[in-house]
């Protein structure tokens, strides 16, 4: 799918605000008396302790704070839950409705990309009495009436509420930012505490209620029972892949002239492609130029859409629907002859440098005083009232255009000497802050594990670190780094003098 | 979306009366002579945004003085994308017609002549004093509503070499403390000290009571380099600097840990630097006088200037001075020759007055060159909001400018009309190729479209190797519709 190059603005908030309605009982034509006890003792309440790392003393965590939303019990006795709710949790713990005892949970399996996440508690105690809620075998359609069960803030009882399935369609997960899939739209405000919820159709789970859109009243978002029934299949396996990504770019066909240019004839539809991600499903599998006429036997129309039993998706719904490993087949034209090309599909990888991050460490590494990370989404947002428009100008250049510009190519993981510690060892140098650096002591910087390399290893008198753009290098003498290591970090109160992943994620393929 | 930006001013000119006329008070009370004069500017700005559109007219105001030969001398600021100039001797006099004799931007300094010359009777030519002292007392010519002229005194504070009010060269500037009465000033008021001119208001912050004003030195400067008919314009040092402070740079550099002198970074394509100067030098002289680590060289009144004061006030383009470097830790002297870095060698311009935006329009694609005008179009936060590769040239590849890429050609939007159906919304994209020809500056746009591929015009943009496809035969007939549709006279200004 087109996903990665897309730009995702900050219009949605997963959770915000206080006001709810509960619905007497008798109202709901949905679940009657009985249905409604049945339901009620599958939900769960969840409250977590979340620590999130501060990206500008990444040695650092910012001050715990609370988090509470809801959840079900599913088949096996299992919860589920937003991503959300739980990222960067250091302690979860699990109420039932009318139970006074909390226990504690721990995350099972959690998708940053479609914002689900599995709970297990370990004391099965926790499960008597309850039941657990069965998915839809399909979607709700439009104007379907759905029941939103949770606990929003405001009270310690379930909170039901009634709404009209308004929209069905593509938009941007605000949790992960990098990432669009279907939503389930709803006439309903889906309120703090809603979260991780589910959203009922005939007694049924249609979807997990997630977030909303900030600027309009009465809109929230559910995930919906597609993506849920990918992300467990996806489990199944005891590991999470996540979504599979296609890596073409590829521009649509309305244009009359430009299909005649690419050699379609009167009554043919398609869309070109003028690019891949190198390394991707479709790396060499698909070429630019190619016209893309067909995907899996559904014929491609100008516009970049398929027909499905009569709905029209984007062509990238039917890599949504599949698991990494499996394959796609294209119908396409390439240089006017039709050929078939069908390929397996790998996962996106997490895109640090694009997506929110969650539960791992920032990576960095200090040297002299000097502390140097690799750019991302994360740093980027340390910068005080709207990161987007206010960071440093060359950073937020290499992170727009990272894709656009083929930055990625030559530069997989930028690193960035975000920070001088003053110490002797590095007078003079306090402004030097923000720059990528390009190379150091002679060698090409692609990464943060290059840099740690090209100092560990450097046996000269002398450390010379070179930037992109026109500046000069920074030298340090080797001799004062050693000797002064050890006090920076104790004056500046850095715990350790790296934290750098043992997997090489650009590579894994 | 993008908003059209007013024109920066000096300074909002609320203008108040007031009663007390102190002409000639003060501690040097040298009789100024009467040869200050009232400037009225009709002026039009290009909209970058949709280039072949001029925004409505507007007006300002602001002084001049006389200068031998019936000249006016006044600020560039103030005579910039003018229609009409005006002047007037006095608040009640007749207004005369002038025009623009020579304009710089870059030191923000203009000549007006009147055709009348009956305009300058009873005018008086200054005497220009390039000497100055730190406290020494001044006097900003103010025209009062009354008729009266009156002297706002002020104080000079600082002697320093700093960026001028359009354009990114830094020359040398006085700051001064002045109260304007809350008149608002930077309104090319003149400046004077004992009777003689000694600068001309540049900008005013009535906030902190503090005014730039342009040297006389840079003014008589610029009078000379017009001398011999053709103006030549200031020299520009054309390269990029770091302070020399680090010890461990230093050694690493082969240099004695007492160094003083500043580390060659970046050598500005085209400019005098070129094939001078080398990247990895040390510049420890400049035109005979050494300088410290942060590139200041001595001078005997107003203490640590920069050193590219000794090549912009004391030569003209042409000119050679002589660069002191340490290169690979020897010293050799340099014979550097000098030239001027005006607009013409900028990529991305950064002052865009006077001239019509280049664009073509075909097809509805707006095509034209990356200007500072342009990213300012983005609305008053343009250095934050504007698209993030048109900043990130901006502000670190403005001077870049390369044999192959003279300008950043970029669509700026699709007008949308039949004939671009699929490529509506597709916006600010960098043209890398028109029909398989590379493109350094629209011209060669306008030369491209000149050898369509097969009956087709391709575009190919840089980001994701974007292509836009057109039909070369339906072209005439979509820019006429086009060019009547959204009232645009012209489809393309390529000069």
């Amino acid at each position: 799918m087109v996903g990665p190059a897309c730009k995702l603005k900050k219009h949605w908030l997963p959770i915000i605000p206080l006001f709810f309605v509960l619905l007497p009982a008798a109202h709901c034509s949905a679940a009657d008396g009985e249905e409604l006890g049945r339901i009620r003792s599958a939900l769960v309440s969840i409250k977590s302790v979340i620590q999130r790392p501060d990206y500008n003393s990444p040695w650092k965590n910012y001050d715990y704070r609370a988090g509470s939303g809801s959840g079900f019990i599913i088949k096996g006795q299992r919860i589920i839950t937003n991503a959300h709710l739980v990222s960067d949790s250091k302690y979860i713990e699990v109420k039932k409705e009318n139970s006074a005892t909390p226990y504690r949970a721990i995350v099972s399996f959690i998708g940053h990309d479609c914002d689900l996440a599995i709970l297990d508690v370990p004391d099965k105690s926790f499960f008597d009495g309850t039941t657990h809620l069965e998915f839809s075998t399909g979607m709700p359609g439009l104007q379907d009436t759905v029941m939103v069960y949770g606990f929003p803030t405001g009270g310690q009882r379930v909170s039901v509420t009634r709404g009209v399935v308004s929209r069905i369609d593509y938009a941007p997960y605000t949790h992960s930012a990098s990432d669009a899939h279907l939503i389930i739209q709803i006439d309903a405000a889906i309120n703090k505490g809603n979260s991780g919820g589910p959203v009922m159709k005939g007694g049924r789970v249609v979807g997990v209620a997630f977030q909303f859109r900030k600027s309009l009243e009465n809109v929230g978002h559910a995930v919906p029972i597609t993506v849920i029934n990918h992300f467990m299949e996806d489990i199944a396996d005891g590991t999470y892949d996540g979504y599979p990504d296609l890596g073409i770019f590829y521009s649509s066909l309305s244009n009359e002239a430009y299909r005649r240019y690419v050699g379609l004839k009167e009554g043919q539809t398609g869309v070109v492609v003028r690019g891949t991600i190198k390394g991707s499903s479709a790396d060499a599998a698909v070429l630019p130029r190619d016209v893309l006429v067909s995907i899996d036997g559904h014929p491609i129309r100008n516009d970049g859409s398929i027909l499905v039993k009569g709905y029209s998706y984007n062509l990238a719904e039917i890599v949504e629907r599949k698991q990494v490993g499996e394959t796609v087949e294209f119908e396409l034209l390439r240089k006017g002859t039709p050929l078939r090309s069908s390929f397996a599909l790998k996962g996106w990888g997490e895109s640090m440098i694009r997506s929110n991050t969650y539960d791992r460490p920032p990576e960095y590494f200090i040297f002299g005083g000097l502390l140097f990370q690799p750019l991302s989404r994360e740093y980027l947002k340390t910068w005080p009232n709207d990161w987007w428009n206010t960071a440093d100008k060359r950073l937020l250049y290499y992170y727009d255009y990272y894709f656009a510009d083929n930055i990625y190519l030559e530069d997989p993981e930028p690193v960035v000497l975000t920070r001088v510690l003053p110490a002797p060892v590095n007078r003079y140098y306090s402004g030097v802050t923000d720059r990528i650096v390009k190379k150091v002591n002679g060698k090409k910087i692609k990464s943060i594990r290059d840099l740690v390399e090209a100092f560990d290893g450097n046996k000269g008198e002398y450390h010379i670190i070179e930037f992109d753009g026109h500046y000069a290098p920074c030298v340090l003498q080797s001799k004062q780094v050693a000797i002064e290591n050890p006090a920076v970090f104790k004056s500046y109160g850095v715990s350790s003098d790296r934290h750098i992943d043992a997997e090489h994620r650009g590579d894994e393929q | 979306m993008k908003l059209t930006l007013k024109t920066i001013t000096p300074c909002a000119a609320s203008v108040l009366l007031c009663a007390a006329a102190c002409w000639g008070s003060g501690k040097n009370d040298a009789a100024i002579p009467n040869s200050a004069v009232k400037l009225y500017v009709t002026y039009q700005e290009y909209e970058a945004d949709s280039p072949w559109k001029k925004s409505e007219n507007k007006g300002r105001a602001g002084y001049g003085c006389v200068l031998p030969s019936n000249r006016i001398l006044t600020t560039g600021d103030i005579v910039k994308d003018h229609t009409l100039i005006e002047v007037q001797k006095s608040m009640v006099g007749e207004h005369f017609t002038a025009r623009v004799e020579v304009v710089d931007y870059d030191v923000d300094l203009a000549i007006l002549t009147v055709e009348d010359d009956a305009f300058f009777s009873d005018l008086a030519p200054v005497e220009f004093d390039r000497d100055i002292s730190i406290d020494q007392p001044i006097q900003f010519l103010v025209f009062e509503e009354s008729g009266q002229i009156r002297a706002m005194p002020g104080t000079i504070v600082k002697v320093t070499v700093d960026e001028y009010y359009l354009g990114w060269d830094e020359y040398l500037i006085y700051g001064a403390t002045a109260s304007f009465e809350g008149r608002g000033g930077g309104w090319s008021e003149p400046v004077f000290s004992n009777g003689r001119m000694v600068g001309l208001s540049m900008s005013y912050s009535s906030e902190k009571q503090y005014a730039s004003i342009i040297p006389a030195s840079i003014i008589l400067h610029f009078l000379d380099a017009i001398k011999n008919g053709a103006y030549t314009g200031f020299p520009s040092p054309g390269f990029r600097y770091t302070a020399l402070r680090n010890p461990d740079l230093k050694n690493f550099l082969g240099l004695p840990h007492d160094t003083e002198g500043i580390y060659v970074r970046y050598i500005v394509p085209g400019g005098s630097a070129e094939r001078a100067l080398r990247v990895g030098d040390v510049v420890t002289s400049v035109d005979g006088f050494e300088l410290d680590w942060d590139g200041n060289y001595l001078h005997p009144d107003w203490g640590r200037l920069n050193f590219s004061d000794r090549i912009t006030r004391y030569h003209y383009p042409g000119e050679t001075v002589e660069v002191g470097v340490l290169r690979d830790g020897k010293p050799a002297t340099i014979k550097m020759k000098l030239k001027r870095f005006d607009q013409s060698k900028y990529l991305v311009p950064v002052i865009c007055c006077d001239t019509r935006p280049r664009y073509i329009i075909i097809g509805g694609l707006v095509i034209q060159e990356l200007t500072a005008d342009y990213i300012k179009s983005w609305g008053k936060n343009w250095k934050n909001r504007a698209n993030k590769k048109f900043l990130y040239y901006y502000k670190y590849e403005a001077q870049a400018q390369k044999s192959d890429r003279k300008r950043v050609v970029i669509l700026n939007k699709v007008l949308p009309d039949n004939v671009n159906i699929g490529y509506q919304g597709i916006d600010n994209l960098v043209v890398s190729k028109v029909n398989g020809r590379p493109i350094s500056e629209i011209g060669d746009v306008a030369e491209a479209l000149g050898s369509p591929e097969n009956g087709f015009h391709r575009f190919t943009f840089e980001e994701y190797d974007r292509e836009i496809i057109l039909d070369k035969d339906k072209m005439a007939e979509a820019d006429k519709r086009i060019g009547a549709q959204y009232g645009i006279a012209r489809m393309r200004n390529v000069e």
